[in-house]
């Protein structure tokens, strides 16, 4: 069985490329792919936790994050079509207003 | 300012490599237990949760909700409804 601080590990170097996306990309649909890895990479610290001391609670708090993740994509891309429509771009760079 | 993002990129890059070092040698991962069963999930779900969970149902359906209306299509061609049938 693979020790958990290998997969706490593991979960590090995902947050970290996850984060290097977010703060470099200019597209929205990578930076919210780099949010979605960061976000998957704290789900492994907390399974590789739950694992590791016997607590259920990391499972249930991952099984939590995974929806509220769906949640979050599924606002997410709604909001990048609608920007889309308006500005016919998704640059973050060029999308700098909140009206439409 | 291209100085001033090599350097916030090697503060990331240098960031990470401390987390790593600092996660992977922490203390807390030394004695390990039985990891819990899938029944022990359910059970907790079921139990414990039950209220989260259903709380998170509503979260789901109101994104749901919320995304469709985000991409809703107001162009008149979509509102209109085929009233006049198919000819077969």
């Amino acid at each position: 069985m693979i020790e958990a601080s290998w997969i706490a590990g593991l979960g590090v170097i995902l947050f970290g490329v996850g984060l290097i996306g977010a703060f470099t990309r200019k597209n929205a649909i990578v930076v919210l792919m780099c949010i979605e890895v960061m976000l998957n990479a704290a789900n492994l610290n907390f399974v590789a936790g739950a694992a590791h001391y016997g607590d259920v609670n990391g499972w249930v708090f991952t099984a939590i994050a995974i929806a509220i993740a769906a949640a979050e994509v599924a606002i997410g891309l709604a909001i990048l079509l609608s920007l889309y429509s308006t500005q016919e771009t998704i640059s973050l760079d060029e999308a700098n207003i909140l009206r439409n | 300012m291209r100085a001033l993002s090599a350097l916030a990129r090697f503060g990331v890059f240098a960031f990470i490599l401390i987390l790593l070092s600092e996660v992977m040698s922490h203390p807390m991962w030394g004695s390990s237990e039985t990891p819990p069963s899938t029944l022990d999930f359910a059970v907790a779900l079921f139990n414990e949760w039950s209220m989260a969970i259903v709380v998170l149902g509503l979260l789901l359906a109101m994104a749901m909700i919320g995304a469709s209306y985000l991409v809703r299509d107001e162009r008149l061609a979509n509102l209109i409804w085929d009233l006049e049938g198919d000819d077969q």
